[in-house]
């Protein structure tokens, strides 16, 4: 019995260590799997079964992104999506690309996403997310027959 | 002199219009206890009030969700401390210092919404106020429509068992033009940990001690955590809401944003609130009566679609994994399967072959970006990761390839959530043996689908079991009861091998088994954790699977004659076939050795289930089990 208590005891004093779990910022990778991925931290956030546990409460500003300006909500919209608007853009269409067209204002979103595969290259260079959505901005901007507003 | 006239003139101009205000308050007060207000089912529900023991009680467990001190208990008490309330300027705090201070008006904008047009208040007879925080949400939601999002099943990470809901509210009507809906933002309730212990969080979040609260995140997040991370389809439900619908659920999440409940896994969980606010938002929806005392995601999906007018359409959002299933069912010929095979073991796009089409190469590199993306998605998440070097010359050689028309992948119809068969069965069974003597069997399964249940809406190659109790009984010399098997979880996975993708197939069991041999001469109930692992061959529909696993079993028992532990192993074969998807057969055959105990056991079990309609299946079969046969047929019920 002494032996299960004292175990106990120093499992919870060893564990309190532990990194912040679900502790949900503005990014996936934070929301997921925390400050550093592992797999603690993977099977906590998605660990309830039911629900995952983020934090962006109602009443206390939801999501730092929500409503930002389009500038701030490109680049977390490309930070966020990161893995799939690439493959979009390599691609020349996609759902992450017709959003951002739409984020956008582009009025041809077929040219626009033919724009972002013809740079793809240069976009996905730029090391980070604020260049590449900088660059994806600029390729649009180059690309009148895309006719972005944004 | 002149400066305390004008003090008293203001004094006085001031009188007449608060007790104005007074007098609307006073009427309003009257009106509401003449008119019931409190008993209305608009208000119970706006409450989250339910009987209990003949008793009100709301489900809010925080106390910031009441104006009246008692108002937990007492719809009518605190119906009209909230009308005292909005005519109030004080500003309510809080002692979760997250939620800003606010007047009553302001925290309730939904009780408002419902109290003003009853008693035909209007803002201008309240104090001036502004909501500065709930324009500021309102804003960030601008809803035309409302969509509810299930998260299917993913069979290899037992945590989604059992999906996942939650409401997701569009910038836009439906049917506008695709590729926006990630913008869109999802409410969903969750449970909160209050602790960063990694075991008090396993423990308590599995047993449901967490407040649950309601929160708000764009769709993308959700599109990216389950359909690209956890492999799990989404299948969105576009309702029919009106307008005046639509901004009763804001004002009310807005409201539940300043209270928590007390969150149980089974009960009153994610699902079950996102049910609960559609019913608040419009009354004229009973979807929450519809719900047995347990909820299970998907049955808050079927309550939805059962109450007529509700879904409008069904849009279903493949996850990665089924994405890359359709992109591989694209490549038709040997040289594009082998292009792939050979992309595949070197990532190295600059090896496609050039007698392939350009088109041709898109379609291969196309499947390969998916699979690079399936087994690395963790690893590329980490901004630093080596892997990113590989997958950019995978896009780079993509993007010098032409764009390629991409079809919408459609799901069959038989894989919606909504035609599914309940999650609660019972079934009772008779036994017949070798002598043609009788006995029965009952078996109660709190969830949710096994290999011989009717597989429309489940995945085709899993079996998901918790809590199932069996019980034999009625036998002829006897009049003995014993239980069989107390199964607490069960999952199998048999995704079948293809030419490209070699899963494995397994087996986890937790449970109690009735053991009757050389163990435990009169039948003992053992503890039993059950291991499988093996192979799966089929048609590439899985309408047929075989399989064949290295079976396992660790028992335990006090009345175990010699060891209290015992390890038995051995090979077992299994055979699904469905001949429609409502009348299947399951066989599973095979045979342990107990380690040290030089004794064998086979083991035959057959079934041919046909679910006559969703709520009623009929089975025969056959069992062979410590060396005793017997022929079984089944009635069972699914509710």
């Amino acid at each position: 019995m002494k032996y299960i208590i004292f175990t106990l005891i120093s499992v919870l004093a060893a564990s309190a260590h532990a990194k912040k779990i679900g502790q949900a910022g503005c990014g996936l990778g934070n929301q997921l799997i925390g400050a550093e991925p592992g797999v603690m931290q993977i099977v906590a956030a998605t660990s309830n079964g039911i629900c995952t546990n983020q934090t962006s409460g109602i009443t206390s500003g939801t999501s730092n992104c929500l409503d930002s300006a389009i500038d701030v909500a490109l680049v977390d919209f490309v930070e966020e999506n990161q893995v799939a608007l690439k493959n979009d853009m390599s691609r020349g269409q996609g759902e992450t690309v017709s959003t951002m067209s739409n984020m956008l204002s582009c009025a041809n979103e077929k040219v626009a996403g033919e724009a972002l595969k013809q740079s793809f290259e240069q976009i996905t260079s730029q090391q980070t997310p604020e260049a590449m959505a900088q660059s994806i901005r600029q390729t649009l901007s180059q690309t009148p027959l895309a006719g972005c507003a944004g | 002199m002149y400066k305390s006239l004008f003090f008293f003139a203001l004094l006085v101009s001031g009188i007449p219009s608060l007790s104005a205000a007074s007098d609307v308050l006073n009427e309003a007060l009257k009106t509401a206890q003449n008119k019931k207000l409190h008993e209305r089912v608009e208000w119970i529900r706006l409450g989250h009030y339910n009987k209990r023991f003949f008793r009100w009680e709301s489900e809010a467990d925080g106390k910031e969700f009441f104006a009246a001190p008692d108002g937990a208990h007492d719809p009518q008490a605190e119906l009209e401390a909230t009308l005292r309330g909005f005519f109030s300027e004080q500003k309510r705090t809080f002692k979760d210092t997250r939620h800003p201070a606010q007047t009553t008006r302001c925290q309730f904008p939904a009780r408002w919404m419902w109290l003003s047009k009853e008693l035909q208040l209007k803002d201008s007879d309240l104090p001036t106020q502004e909501c500065t925080e709930f324009n500021a949400f309102h804003k960030k939601l601008e809803a035309k429509s409302a969509t509810l999002v299930f998260a299917s099943y993913n069979t290899s990470n037992p945590s989604s068992t059992f999906g996942h809901t939650l409401l997701r509210f569009n910038r836009y009507p439906h049917g506008h033009s695709q590729g926006v809906s990630l913008l869109d933002v999802g409410v969903n309730f969750a449970a909160n940990p209050w602790t960063n212990n990694a075991v008090l969080y396993a423990a308590m979040g599995l047993s449901g001690f967490f407040p649950g609260t309601y929160t708000a995140l764009q769709y993308f997040y959700k599109v990216r955590e389950y359909s690209d991370f956890d492999a799990r389809d989404l299948w969105e439900y576009n309702l029919n809401l009106s307008q005046e619908e639509l901004e009763l659920a804001i004002a009310h999440i807005w409201e539940l944003g300043f209270t928590y409940f007390n969150y149980y896994f089974f009960t009153s969980n994610c699902s079950y609130h996102i049910l609960t606010l559609l019913d608040v938002a419009a009354p004229r929806l009973n979807l929450v009566d519809q719900l047995s005392f347990w909820v299970i995601p998907a049955d808050t999906i079927k309550a939805a679609w059962r109450t007529q007018g509700l879904v409008q359409d069904v849009v279903y959002r493949p996850s990665l994994q089924n994405q890359l299933g359709t992109r591989l069912s694209k490549l038709k010929t040997d040289e594009e399967m082998q292009a792939y095979s050979q992309l595949q073991a070197t990532w190295n796009a600059g090896n496609l072959p050039q007698n392939l089409s350009p088109e041709d190469r898109a379609k291969v590199l196309d499947a390969a970006i998916d699979k690079y993306d399936l087994i690395n998605f963790r690893k590329l998440i980490d901004k630093n990761a080596p892997e990113h070097e590989t997958k950019n010359k995978l896009l780079i050689a993509r993007s010098h390839l032409p764009s390629t028309p991409s079809d919408p992948i459609l799901a069959r119809d038989d894989q919606k959530p909504h035609l599914s068969h309940d999650s609660i069965r019972f079934s009772f069974s008779n036994l017949t043996d070798n002598y043609g003597q009788n006995a029965f069997e009952v078996t109660q399964r709190f969830a949710l689908h096994d290999l011989a249940d009717p597989v429309d809406g489940y995945p085709r190659s899993a079996m998901i079991e918790f809590f199932k109790l069996t019980v034999n009984g009625g036998y002829k010399n006897s009049s003995k009861f014993f239980i069989r098997n107390i199964d607490l979880f069960s999952v199998q996975t048999i995704n079948p091998f293809t030419t490209i993708d070699k899963p494995i197939s397994w087996k986890i069991r937790i449970a109690a088994d009735h053991v009757l041999d050389k163990r435990c001469a009169d039948g003992c109930l053992a503890g039993t954790i059950e291991g499988n692992v093996g192979f799966t061959l089929g048609t590439p529909s899985s309408r047929l699977l075989f399989y064949t696993l290295l079976q396992n079993h660790i028992r335990t028992a006090p009345g175990f004659a010699r060891d209290k532990f015992t390890l038995e192993t051995g090979p077992q074969f299994g055979l699904r076939y469905l001949f429609t998807n409502s009348l299947i057969f399951h066989g599973e055959t095979g045979w342990q050795w107990i380690l040290g105990m030089n004794q064998r056991l086979p083991t035959t079990n057959l079934r041919l289930r046909w679910g006559a309609t969703q709520d009623w299946a009929f089975d025969v079969g056959y069992r062979y089990q410590y060396f005793q046969q017997n022929f079984i047929a089944s009635v069972n019920y699914y509710y």
